[in-house]
């Protein structure tokens, strides 16, 4: 009997492990890295580990179009500031502004008289639609690191 | 009297006659050559437009060679010089340069020739061919920007400080071209309008943030300089600044870009804005 099984134990070893390497890496966000000699680098951030992050140089499209370029990796010492963008930020400023655009019309709904409410709303959604526009794009974080770790674990635990 | 009228008119029309002839079998004509576009590119573009415009009213000295390869460019102008019985008298590269490579190059189609590759004859066997129509009366310009770049880039990040050696690329390609004087510049070359004008239209700068850093300072330091390699005197001249004549004639300017006051102004301003961050690393990354 015992044979079997540590043949099962293995396949499946192997299954594991082959799964592991297959998992494809997802950047985690938009990431500008400023060095110690104040250079600047953009990229996506693809990971972070111990004292280093890995940064692919290029952007979504180049990612989405599979442009293989080598991840450069920063240690903590080089880094100087981070700034992370997240993804996805202007399509969530949008929805908020329009959520919010349309509060007079929600708020308002059970009344009868609806004219003065859809004309204010059809002011008060563009609006809305194009300030969260407007403060997804700007919507930024920025980490000081100036090459010391404890810095540079607080800005991974906030990323993470 | 009559004798000697008759044959002062004699000797007049055999000199006459064989100046016409000489003048015939070194005819010369210029070659303005531009890379095929795939995806839509605003420089090359903008020279290509200029240069057709020009060539509708110089139809008998000019020619714009838009070519994919070095391969294709050969076969078009040899067409051309074999139906005229003529000599190349200017050549004109037109490309880009690219910093991040850290070299001087220009480029025929998709083909970087740079100080290495134009060393390797089966790489350039095509480029070899243009020799035979060419000789030290013939000039050659390197449009690209940092084409004829001596300088040093500095190290930066894990990148260590690297000669551009656009020198040695002007002298290869000069004895690639039987010995002909070859032109490239050491700073930005421009491709906005007028450039076929003789005016100083190549020189200047661009306008993105990106060329503001510190990085590019030694491109700055020199902006407006043209090197010229002259294949017959096997030496490299005095820096110059380069214009193209409407005919497509490559000229040398008698003022240099920075010795005019304004120019200087605006170019000691600059220098002293640049600064680290403008350039995203990044880039360099992507040609590593």
């Amino acid at each position: 009997m015992k044979p079997p099984i540590a043949l099962l134990l293995i396949f499946l070893c192997g299954k594991l492990h082959a799964q592991e390497t297959e998992e494809k890496i997802k950047p985690i966000c938009t990431i500008h890295v400023t060095t110690m000699n104040e250079n600047k680098m953009k990229g996506l951030l693809i990971l972070t580990k111990d004292s280093v992050v890995a940064v692919y140089p290029g952007n979504h499209k180049q990612w989405n179009k599979g442009k293989k370029y080598n991840a450069v990796v920063f240690g903590f010492s080089r880094i100087k500031k981070v700034t992370i963008k997240k993804n996805n930020r202007v399509l969530k400023g949008i929805s908020v502004g329009a959520v919010i655009g349309m509060l007079p019309a929600l708020s308002k709904g059970f009344k009868d008289d609806k004219s003065g409410i859809t004309q204010l709303t059809e002011l008060t959604v563009p609006v809305g639609i194009v300030t969260g526009a407007i403060v997804g794009v700007s919507a930024q974080r920025t980490f000081m690191i100036n090459g010391t770790g404890s810095l540079f674990y607080k800005f991974q635990k906030q990323v993470l | 009297m009559r004798k000697i009228c008759l044959t002062l008119c004699l000797v007049y029309l055999i000199a006459a006659n064989s100046e016409a002839s000489d003048a015939n079998s070194s005819l010369r004509l210029n070659f303005l050559i531009s890379p095929k576009q795939e995806k839509f590119d605003a420089a090359p573009l903008s020279f290509q437009l200029q240069a057709k415009l020009v060539e509708l009213f110089h139809r008998k000295e000019i020619y714009v060679i838009v070519a994919k390869s070095s391969e294709d460019m050969v076969k078009q102008i040899t067409a051309i010089l074999e139906k005229r019985n003529a000599m190349i008298g200017n050549i004109w590269f037109d490309s880009h340069g690219h910093f991040t490579r850290r070299r001087s190059l220009f480029e025929i189609g998709t083909e970087e020739f740079n100080f290495q590759s134009i060393r390797d004859t089966c790489f350039t066997m095509h480029l070899k061919k243009l020799a035979a129509y060419c000789d030290t009366n013939t000039n050659a310009g390197i449009g690209s920007c940092y084409g004829g770049a001596t300088y040093t880039l500095p190290a930066i990040e894990e990148f260590p400080a690297q000669r551009m050696n656009g020198d040695s690329l002007m002298i290869e390609l000069s004895e690639l071209l039987n010995n002909a004087t070859v032109y490239g510049c050491e700073s930005f070359v421009l491709t906005g309008p007028g450039i076929l004008r003789g005016s100083y239209a190549f020189a200047g700068n661009p306008w993105r943030r990106k060329f503001k850093d510190q990085v590019y300072a030694p491109v700055w330091e020199k902006l407006g300089e043209w090197n010229c390699y002259s294949g017959k005197k096997k030496k490299l001249e005095e820096p110059v600044t380069v214009s193209l004549q409407p005919n497509g004639k490559i000229s040398t300017k008698k003022v240099n870009y920075l010795a005019f006051e304004k120019n200087k102004l605006k170019w000691i301003k600059k220098m002293q804005r640049l600064k680290n961050g403008n350039y995203n690393l990044a880039f360099l990354y992507q040609n590593d």
